[in-house]
């Protein structure tokens, strides 16, 4: 299958790689499937959730191990049965980015994550409840720390 | 801010046809419960920032990437 994409042009993909949220996105409930994009290009490890419903529209995620590695989730018995979980050890964990005009104020969003999983594709944005996670968590020194002299 | 004490069971009634009902109190946690009109949407406060977060991080681009990327690599 053909897609266009915001940032890569049109690129093939396998159906199969489709990633479902039946709830849509908290802003784009109409959204229900995504791809994940890779930019190889890139030294930090960024990815693109990609929307196949709008072309235009894609969200900058990131591993949050990959820069806070004490950040948990903790799966609830509702997320267990929204995403049919069988085994935790299949669980993707991201979370979105913001850049504003000023760079260095680059946020992740670690106050609701994208959780996906892997062994059926089906994904959902989740509102933690640990106040220790911020929506606007600012992200420039822990990125610095992690890559920048990598 | 209008500040009221009310203990389980009890409520308050907004506008004359919204009722929040304070259902159980735990430790840290309340639950409450909503009465009202079907035309008036109810929400987690936290959803609604989440949306605008969204709405926010979709503005992003592969240049703007780029050039965070550069920014890191400099510093």
């Amino acid at each position: 299958m053909i897609v266009s994409t915001k940032n890569f042009g049109s690129i093939e993909y396998d159906p199969n790689d489709i990633i479902y949220f039946r709830e849509g996105i908290p802003g784009f409930e109409t959204l229900h499937n995504f791809l994940i994009l890779t930019d190889n290009s890139q030294n930090i490890p960024f990815k693109w959730l990609q929307s196949l419903d709008e072309t235009d529209i894609a969200f900058a995620i990131i591993e949050p191990e990959s820069f806070k590695p004490d950040y948990t989730v903790e799966i609830t018995d509702e997320i267990i049965k929204v995403l049919d979980i069988e085994d935790l050890n299949h669980l993707l964990i991201f979370v979105i980015v913001v850049i504003p005009e000023e760079i260095e104020k680059i946020t992740a969003n670690l106050k609701a994550p994208i959780i996906i999983n892997a062994e059926n594709n089906k994904a959902v944005q989740v509102i933690l409840e640990n106040e220790k996670y911020l929506i606007k968590h600012p992200i420039l020194e822990e990125l610095k720390n992690a890559y920048s002299n990598s | 801010m209008l500040i009221l004490t009310r203990k389980m069971g009890q409520s308050v009634i907004i506008g004359g046809n919204i009722e929040i009902n304070i259902l159980e109190i735990e430790e840290d946690k309340v639950r409450i419960g909503v009465n009202a009109p079907k035309e008036i949407s109810i929400l987690r406060k936290e959803l609604i920032e989440v949306k605008d977060e969204n709405t926010k991080a979709v503005q992003i681009n592969k240049e703007i990437l780029s050039r965070l990327e550069n920014f890191i690599k400099k510093s």
